[in-house]
């Protein structure tokens, strides 16, 4: 499988006032090296505040590392030198997901305006009115027609999640960077979102990066998975290998500690 | 397992709670029937909606417009009936003998004023001092883990959330409750710390004998640490018993689906049952059972007959009609 996205030795700091004039830089993240393949979901798991969240910005070109390049070899251009030009087309190809379903759409707006925006903003070219009907087609919000009108608050949280994925895939991305997609919805709705992206996956070849802390839907649904502890990739590799024998304390402490309805605290 | 028969830490009796709004009242809990035991951790499992939030705040009448309660009692250990007091002699109860830990709690420590104040706030509450009362403090800074007290002299930001909901905890136990409400316990809280947090709540309710009720959408959490189960949706209990009994042989097919489609370390490869479609909300509220919409189990006279309850011990109970049938039509899920 070939490369999309290569992250080669990135460093971020992050600067922080530690007196009136003093300021000191702070490592954040710390000699990272990470890929992304073609067709193929990869899992980032960890705690919180391991840094999960800043790769993932820098992975979408919304921060800036350090040091060291992130390079996207569709294009061939590394994402940290990217011109303003060529970071828009960069973005209809790589695409975030965000954890909030709450606060990722505009209650002021439809679902339809949500959908038809990317379009427009791309110049698509055809009937923008049934693109917008296959692409809820395409995360099973049917009836599409039921939708098209309905605003963010009349829906459900995996509705919520299942729109905002039918406006990233507008743009026919070739990776989407999901950062917690399914922590904030319901337990009934998480097993069919899931079941959504490895659809997404095997039917439309797009590549996903997947970040949770929780690494039982990891072991669900990734293929490979890098385990980040402040802001260090501490382990990685095939998914099944990394949760039936981790070899660092800290992914055997994530694997104890993930709640399993079937292990008793006592 | 012997079952003894105690009184109930909370017994709730037909209990029905609405909201007033624009369109009139919409109830969300329906006819709620349920007994807590006294000494044990008893966990509320339902998704966003199902109606756990309100039976929380009706048990310690935190019952404020537009929520109003319709009708249906609430007996808080054996002789407090709650809905029938007025607030000063409920103000009497709270804190003493039944505690609330709020949902987000440990975000909502007021961030200028030190941990210290928070614990003088509430001893001025009940007329008690703070200083006289300083060994209290420090035992209960002991209890939940912090073997110094420098915490008092800290502010809520110069906390990490895990430590945030220690002080949380340790609040609500400064008076000795007997029966302990917490909503959300854990939510924000990094896994490894949420861990500990659980596993601090399992020790403090052995150690002090507590009545725990514990309020989550996580179902896979409670199972690990409640003695008993109750599953809502769409403001009912579905189902209700001891935990043992939900996990391996579950009456009702919602606590079937929603405990299997938590996807588990184990479960790579597997599939994953899922639960169509999405609760319909209280406005259209079905004629039958409530889950018939999305259960696949669901014949006709499921969507037009709501089912009886059926109880088969002091506490556990489930509502379903086409129980033990569905349990053989399990594979058809997995299709």
């Amino acid at each position: 499988m070939s490369k999309l996205i290569e992250l080669i030795h990135v460093y971020k700091d992050f600067i922080v006032r530690t007196g009136l004039l003093r300021k000191e830089h702070r490592p954040g993240i710390w000699d990272v090296n990470m890929e992304i393949r073609e067709n193929e979901i990869v899992g980032m798991v960890g705690g919180s505040g391991g840094g999960k969240t800043v790769i993932a910005w820098m992975i979408v070109g919304l921060l800036k590392p350090t040091k060291g390049s992130i390079m996207y070899y569709p294009m061939g251009l590394d994402v940290t030198k990217m011109s303003k030009k060529e970071l828009r087309r960069y973005r209809a190809d790589v695409n975030l997901v965000f954890q909030d379903p709450y606060s990722s759409l505009d209650p002021t707006h439809t679902v339809k305006w949500h959908i038809e925006r990317p379009l427009k903003l791309y110049k698509y070219n055809g009937d923008i009115e049934e693109r917008v009907v296959e692409l809820l087609k395409e995360v099973s919000l049917s009836p599409p027609e039921e939708f098209l009108y309905k605003y963010p608050f009349q829906l459900s949280g995996g509705q919520r999640q299942r729109v905002y994925l039918a406006r990233v895939l507008a743009l026919n991305p070739k990776v989407l960077v999901a950062d917690e997609p399914v922590s904030n919805v319901d337990a009934s709705i998480r097993a069919s979102l899931l079941e959504l992206f490895k659809r997404l996956r095997d039917e439309k070849g797009i590549s996903i990066m997947y970040i949770t802390h929780d690494i039982a839907t990891i072991g669900y649904v990734a293929d490979r998975v890098y385990v980040v502890k402040q802001g260090r990739i501490v382990e990685e590799g095939d998914v099944e290998r990394v949760i039936t024998n981790p070899q660092n304390e800290y992914t055997k402490l994530l694997t104890k500690v993930v709640p399993n309805p079937y292990t008793r605290i006592d | 397992m012997v079952i003894m028969v105690t009184e109930p830490a909370i017994s709730v009796r037909g209990l029905r709670v609405g909201y007033i709004s624009d369109s009139g009242l919409t109830t969300v809990l329906r006819n709620v029937t349920i007994d807590i035991p006294s000494n044990k951790i008893t966990g509320i499992a339902g998704e966003s909606g199902s109606g756990k939030s309100t039976l929380a705040s009706a048990i310690m009448k935190f019952i404020n417009p537009p929520m109003l309660v319709e009708s249906g009692s609430i007996i808080v250990d054996g002789k407090y009936d709650v809905l029938s007091m007025d607030n000063e002699q409920v103000n009497e109860i709270r804190g003493k003998l039944i505690s609330f830990v709020p949902q987000a709690a440990q975000n909502s420590l007021n961030p200028i004023r030190k941990v210290k104040e928070i614990f003088f706030d509430v001893l001025k509450s009940r007329g008690m001092d703070y200083y006289s009362n300083i060994n209290v403090i420090y035992r209960a800074l002991e209890d939940v883990g912090f073997s110094d007290k420098q915490v008092l002299d800290m502010y809520p930001f110069q906390l990490s959330g895990g430590m945030r909901q220690r002080v949380v905890i340790a609040v609500s136990l400064i008076l000795d409750p007997r029966i302990v409400i917490m909503d959300e316990p854990t939510t924000g809280l990094d896994v490894v710390v949420q861990h500990e947090i659980l596993k601090l709540i399992k020790r403090l309710q052995k150690e002090k004998s507590l009545s725990l009720l514990i309020i989550s959408h996580d179902i896979a959490m409670l199972f690990q640490i409640s003695d008993y189960i109750a599953v809502m949706y769409g403001g009912q209990v579905l189902e209700y018993g001891s935990y043992e009994t939900l996990l391996e042989d579950a009456y009702n097919p919602y606590t079937y689906l929603l405990l299997h489609s938590v996807p588990t370390i184990t479960s790579r490869g597997k599939k994953l049952p899922r639960i169509p479609g999405d609760f319909e909300g209280f406005g259209r509220y079905p004629k039958g059972c409530v889950f018939s919409s999305r259960c696949p189990f669901a014949t006709d006279t499921c969507r037009e007959v709501p089912p009886e309850k059926v109880s088969y011990d002091q506490y556990g109970f489930y509502i379903c009609s086409r129980y033990p049938e569905w349990k053989k039509e399990v594979k058809k899920i997995y299709e």
